[in-house]
């Protein structure tokens, strides 16, 4: 029995080279692989003959189908057109293949060593390729693939998760996106039992399954005001607590505050060449944790009593570290 | 291990493979294998398949024209038909957006739009954007810190960089012969022979405050071949004390292990580390829930970070 893909790239290359519109019965008839009408029904052919279809249609190819249900490929909508890439960029896209490649933090990896290979072709100056990939990819970038596919195909999640206020539950939720904030991947979604968004630490998440059933249909759709941009927030930005918070980023560590503060809020230069950072946040202890650790040269203007606090807590380790242990 | 992927991924591969057969070429499968990242057994399958694909088999001329001798392929003709590449599907604009985001290139810089315009119509780039943002390295220098570490790695040119170690509150200059680039729990890292101290170096992208790509040229020196920045093998190991209820992440602190629980509820652990520096404002940053039991200069370098942070 050949191969089910042999049968796959057979009807892509009878699509390809067809100068004029061809029927499914011609397909059956010129592409290897498909049983012949005397061995197999025809409902059985249609249903085979739409899951190849549909294989095609997923890995980039146009298939347009006329009034008579005729069917010819869309040349220009399916293949790449020549693009020029600076030697610049080319290198760029180079460091940055080899770089990922190697990263089993990176989700992406498969399809971005498909991509790069497709621009390799089409660009004027190829030898881009993706690193060695030998990795596994780490358990929290493997759940991130797993979801990516899941918002793409609109099908719903379930797994189990502690939230912030210690509450186990199994949640099943409708994905809408994913970003990368500080090394972590987090997910916003649709918690369906409580009909409210959240956002969920995807590294914390435990058991995941995705709905498996109706594979071609999807389960929702993501609304049409939806960005993932609007809902990136820094690890202080999570919690119970809601408060304005402004951090002086002294002048010697301007040139960080971009990367500091990752567009969130906004920032104004100090005649002295610094930044104040204006913001909001929702954890202090995690404030505190965020400002030393990103120092020196970041400190907390306001609210004054955060300053404070970090001040006390300051002393407190100077002094548990002075002299012999407690 | 056997590897296990789905029909859709299976066709992905083998149109990958496809795309780097150069008609009347003799390819070694070994070169092929780098190309495409796959295992020269899996190569072997996937062009025994592709011999055996046409788009009329009455017509020996539309069969795909390869013939898998020993370790090389032989691509003895034309392709029939797809000897172009496929545009961009959804999740390969995905991957491309996030990797750019990663490294930092601006959704407005033109490359963007290069790489989507080769995107498929049921892609669009701003629908993908809807629904993945990796920009944690959102400096709008950082992409050109990486061109310029790119450049010198390809180029085999000295960088010189202001650098600023964790331990410094003034920038440093560096001389560096760049050897590669790493990434690690979304950090970037430059991994060069640094001839200031003489020795193999790992420097963080994000504490590269100025570099400039130099015109002198440097020989390849043979060096350490280095997985992870963070690797903590052989590395002096500190005592430490958790607070009761304290839990740290592994991914921030690589190799920690908590020992035991005391009868007060707190923990006592060992964590591996490089420098005093990084060790320290991890310790300083937990305000008092951390103790630092040894040894006696991580302590001493605790105490000064955080006298040094109150001013004095």
């Amino acid at each position: 029995m050949p191969d089910p893909i042999e049968r796959v790239i057979n009807l892509a290359l009878v699509l390809a080279s067809a100068r004029k519109p061809i029927t499914a019965e011609d397909i059956r008839d010129q592409a290897d692989g498909y049983p012949a009408a005397s061995s197999q029904s025809d409902a059985s052919f249609k249903r085979m003959f739409e899951r190849d279809k549909r294989m095609l249609v997923d890995a980039g190819f146009v298939i347009e189908a006329d009034a008579e249900g005729r069917y010819i490929l869309d040349a220009e909508a399916t293949f790449a057109p020549r693009i020029h890439l600076s030697a610049g960029d080319r290198i760029l896209l180079g460091s940055i293949g080899a770089t990922l490649g190697d990263d089993p933090s990176f989700p992406f990896r498969a399809a971005l060593g498909t991509a790069l290979s497709k621009i390799s072709m089409v660009a004027e100056d190829p030898a881009l390729a993706l690193g060695q990939q030998e990795a596994a990819l780490d358990d929290e970038s493997a759940a991130v693939s797993l979801l990516f596919d899941a918002i793409l195909a609109r099908k719903r999640v379930s797994f189990d998760y502690t939230g912030a206020k210690g509450q186990h539950r199994r949640r099943n939720v409708e994905p809408w996106g994913v970003y990368l904030f500080a090394g972590r991947w987090y997910l916003v979604a649709l918690d369906a039992d409580i009909s409210a968004r959240r956002t969920f630490s995807i590294r914390l998440m435990r058991s995941m399954s995705v709905n498996a059933g109706s594979p071609r249909t999807p389960d929702f759709e993501i609304p049409a005001d939806f960005t993932i941009s609007s809902h990136v927030r820094l690890p202080f930005q999570f919690g119970e607590e809601d408060f304005d918070v402004r951090i002086a980023i002294a002048p010697g560590q301007a040139w960080r505050a971009e990367y500091l503060t990752a567009g969130s809020g906004t920032l104004d230069v100090t005649p002295d060449g610094g930044r104040l950072w204006n913001t909001n946040a929702r954890s202090r202890s995690r404030l505190a944790r965020w400002v030393i650790e990103n120092g020196p040269g970041v400190s907390i203007v306001h609210p004054e009593e955060i300053g404070r606090d970090v001040e006390a807590g300051l002393r407190q380790v100077a002094q548990m570290h002075r002299g012999v242990t407690t | 291990m056997t590897e296990r992927i789905d029909g859709q991924q299976r066709l992905t591969r083998v149109l990958s493979v496809m795309r780097e057969l150069t008609p009347n070429t003799t390819i070694p499968i070994a070169e092929l294998s780098e190309r495409t990242g796959l295992s020269p057994q899996t190569l072997a399958k996937e062009l025994t398949v592709l011999s055996l694909c046409s788009g009329d088999p009455r017509d020996p001329l539309s069969f795909i024209p390869v013939l898998v001798d020993g370790a090389s392929v032989d691509v003895f003709g034309q392709m029939p038909a797809l000897e172009r590449p496929i545009r961009l599907t959804y999740a390969e604009v995905a991957a491309l957006i996030a990797a750019l985001e990663i490294a930092g290139v601006p959704p407005a810089d033109p490359l963007f739009a290069t790489l989507t315009s080769a995107s498929s119509p049921n892609a669009p780039i701003e629908d993908v954007e809807r629904m993945v943002m990796a920009s944690s390295a959102a400096s709008p220098d950082f992409a050109e810190v990486l061109r310029r570490v790119s450049l010198g790695i390809e180029s085999s040119r000295v960088l010189e960089l202001e650098y600023q170690g964790a331990g410094s509150d003034v920038p440093q200059k560096r001389a560096v012969e760049p050897v590669g680039t790493l990434r690690d729990r979304d950090t970037w890292y430059l991994r060069a022979w640094c001839r200031n101290a003489e020795a193999e170096r790992t420097f963080r992208f994000d504490r590269i405050c100025d570099i400039r790509v130099t015109g002198g040229l440097f020989a390849l020196r043979s060096v350490t071949p280095v997985d992870s920045p963070l690797a903590t093998e052989g590395l002096p190991v500190a005592r430490l004390r958790l607070a009761p209820g304290l839990e740290l992440a592994a991914a921030e602190w690589p190799g920690l292990q908590v020992l035991t629980q005391t009868a007060d509820g707190s923990s006592l652990a060992e964590v591996p580390f490089a420098g005093h520096a990084w060790l320290a404002r991890q310790v300083v940053a937990h305000l008092g829930a951390i103790e630092v039991l040894g040894p006696s200069e991580v302590r001493e370098a605790v105490t000064d970070l955080a006298d040094d942070l109150l001013g004095g």
